[in-house]
């Protein structure tokens, strides 16, 4: 009721207001308003085909903005993208893979003249020793005492045909007489040791099959010392070189192939090198036929130089490496386990126990070097193709082991 | 007729509400303008006139406020009514003007008194009111009403705002304005009857 009355009264007070309330402005202030209403209109509308006259003079103007800066986006990245596919072969192409760093236990770097007579070498020797391990014991020490009977024998057969050929030959070369000088002095060294080890072998070196001959054991050690070959492989270089220089030695190369004909037309390694597989082929013919020039060898030894052979090289040079890594071999196992950690020439592994740790001499690039307490895994990998290998449960020595045991931290090859 | 290359249409629709017409304007329609402002110039002229007391300074307050909605057609926003808009303007160039003038509102409220005084006076306490009487005397009191209440009664009659839209434009929450708004009608509702009574 309160509220109808405020309503109405409300009601009757907005009507009698709206009746008495009937003032308006002048004319004079509507025609001003209009007025300026319109010229605002109309400055707006020369400003903005001004505007549009102003910047429409190039390409980037009014409502061909956004078409044109879309336009050169997709040009821009159409050329961004073909200059990348241009140049991605070349990217792809990635550099030449960097030499490996080659082992210790690696073969030397052979000049290709003279990795196939190496490979010659090789085989024959390997033919050898094969068939005289069938015949005698497994004695690694017998083992190389045939092989140096073997060596010394074939050096004998050499050295008739290199006394000619050190006649015949002049030194054209500077680094020829270095080479034959070695070599005489490697052989007389050999020859020596030869002569020493037949007094006291007796007869029993005279045997054409390959018996076991513990006397020739001293041999091999002493003809190694005395050879002194470091680099096999430059020295074959260098008697590449000079047996290009001189063409007329038919017999260079064919240091075992005594049997081989002679052929004066043949410079070139390759070709000797073929005769030289060629009997190395025939080895199993030959066989008496060595173990007959093995004979005269011990019998006749004679200090004359003789052109160096390859397979002698490669063996005294894998037999060093063999003598010093058993010399270090023992060395590394006299140490203890701390000694061997901190060493970094020695490496401790574990064995299938886990805790059976034993100390052995490093074997490649990798281990050789690095400690396995004191380096780190940036130590380990700062060398080329080498990974870390965290340690794996390894119990030091006084500590518990409640793991089991396992192999403490190593540098290996990737 | 003024008609740019930006207007959308030729010529105006009177159905259309103030908002449109607002909008219109802002395309370019000039005749959209002329529209608007006819329809809505005498009710900011009295609001100006009724505060002011001064027909001169209700125009050029008036003027003022168009020329602000001129200017700013580019930039109008329907967010609320056109009148809202139009006399959220108007009230604060009344307000910065009381500020800078309390002095000559005091003499014109003196001034309307007196004058309502005399017609009271001078009526014929038996006679029939008339229209002219009661004009006057209904803008008399609408004159002594306190400036706030003045303001949310003339934004009501004049602006057709609703309760909420005053408190918009006043910037007062709802309840303050019903209660300027019911004391004004009260004092409005007294004073007729005291007119009435005697």
């Amino acid at each position: 009721m309160h509220e109808n009355d405020s309503d109405d009264i409300e009601k009757i007070i907005s009507d009698l207001y709206s009746d008495v309330s009937q003032e308006k402005p002048s004319s004079a202030l509507d025609e001003k308003i209009l007025s300026e209403a319109r010229k605002e209109l109309q400055e707006t509308s020369s400003d903005t085909v001004q505007n549009f006259h102003t910047k429409g003079s190039g390409p980037f103007s009014g409502r061909w903005t956004v078409p044109v800066s879309l336009a050169a986006v997709i040009i821009l990245s159409v050329t961004v993208v073909v200059t990348i596919e241009k140049e991605r072969p070349y990217q792809l192409t990635s550099p030449p893979d960097e030499p490996v760093m080659a082992d210790n236990d690696s073969k030397p770097d052979h000049s290709l003249a003279v990795e196939p007579m190496l490979k010659g070498m090789v085989e024959k020797e390997e033919a050898i020793n094969q068939k005289a391990a069938k015949k005698k014991s497994k004695d690694p020490l017998v083992e190389e005492s045939i092989k140096e009977q073997e060596v010394l024998a074939l050096m004998q057969q050499v050295k008739p045909e290199q006394q000619q050929l050190a006649k015949k030959s002049a030194p054209t070369s500077e680094n020829k007489p270095q080479v034959f000088d070695r070599q005489q002095d490697a052989i007389s060294a050999q020859d020596k040791a030869a002569r020493e080890n037949i007094g006291s072998a007796g007869s029993g070196a005279a045997s054409g099959s390959s018996a076991s001959e513990p006397g020739m054991a001293s041999a091999p050690t002493a003809a190694k010392q005395a050879m002194n070959v470091e680099e096999p492989a430059k020295m074959q270089a260098k008697r590449s070189a000079a047996s290009e220089e001189t063409a007329a030695e038919p017999g260079e190369f064919t240091t075992f192939a005594t049997m081989a004909k002679p052929k004066p037309d043949e410079k070139s390694d390759e070709s000797r090198l073929s005769t030289l597989t060629k009997r190395s082929d025939a080895s199993d013919v030959d066989e008496p036929v060595l173990a007959e020039e093995k004979q005269q060898t011990i019998r006749s030894v004679k200090p004359e130089s003789a052109a160096e052979s390859p397979a002698k090289a490669f063996i005294a040079q894998s037999r060093e490496n063999e003598i010093a890594e058993s010399a270090s071999q023992s060395v590394c196992a006299s140490l203890s386990i701390t000694d061997c950690l901190n060493s970094v020439e020695c490496i401790l592994e574990s064995g299938s126990a886990g805790t059976d740790y034993q100390c052995r001499t490093a074997k490649n690039q990798c281990e050789l070097g690095f400690s396995q307490v004191n380096d780190t895994r940036e130590t380990c990998e700062l060398k080329k193709g080498c990974q870390y290998k965290a340690a794996d449960c390894f119990c030091p020595p006084s500590v518990e082991c409640i793991c089991g045991g396992g192999s403490p931290a190593s540098c290996v090859p990737e | 007729m003024y008609v740019t290359d930006s207007s959308p249409q030729a010529s105006f629709d009177n159905s259309l509400n103030n908002e449109d017409l607002m909008i219109s304007y802002s395309l370019g329609n000039a005749e959209a303008f002329e529209e608007l402002y006819h329809r809505n110039k005498a009710p900011l002229y009295r609001y100006f006139l009724r505060q002011l007391n001064q027909t001169a300074l209700a125009e050029e307050f008036a003027h003022e406020v168009w020329l602000r909605v001129i200017k700013s057609r580019e930039s109008y926003l329907p967010k609320a009514k056109f009148t809202t808009y139009l006399f959220q303007i108007a009230h604060n160039h009344l307000v910065d003007h009381f500020r800078k003038h309390s002095k000559i509102r005091e003499v014109n409220i003196e001034d309307n008194e007196e004058e309502a005084q005399n017609l009271l006076d001078a009526s014929d306490p038996g006679a029939v009111i008339d229209k002219e009487k009661c004009r006057a005397i209904i803008l008399s009191l609408i004159k002594e009403l306190p400036e706030e209440q003045k303001e949310v009664f003339l934004l009501k009659e004049e602006g057709n705002l609703s309760i909420e839209e005053i408190a918009q434009v006043v910037n007062e929450n709802v309840e303050t304005v019903k209660s300027r708004m019911r004391y004004a009608l009260k004092k409005l509702k007294s004073g007729l009857q005291a007119f009435v009574g005697r």
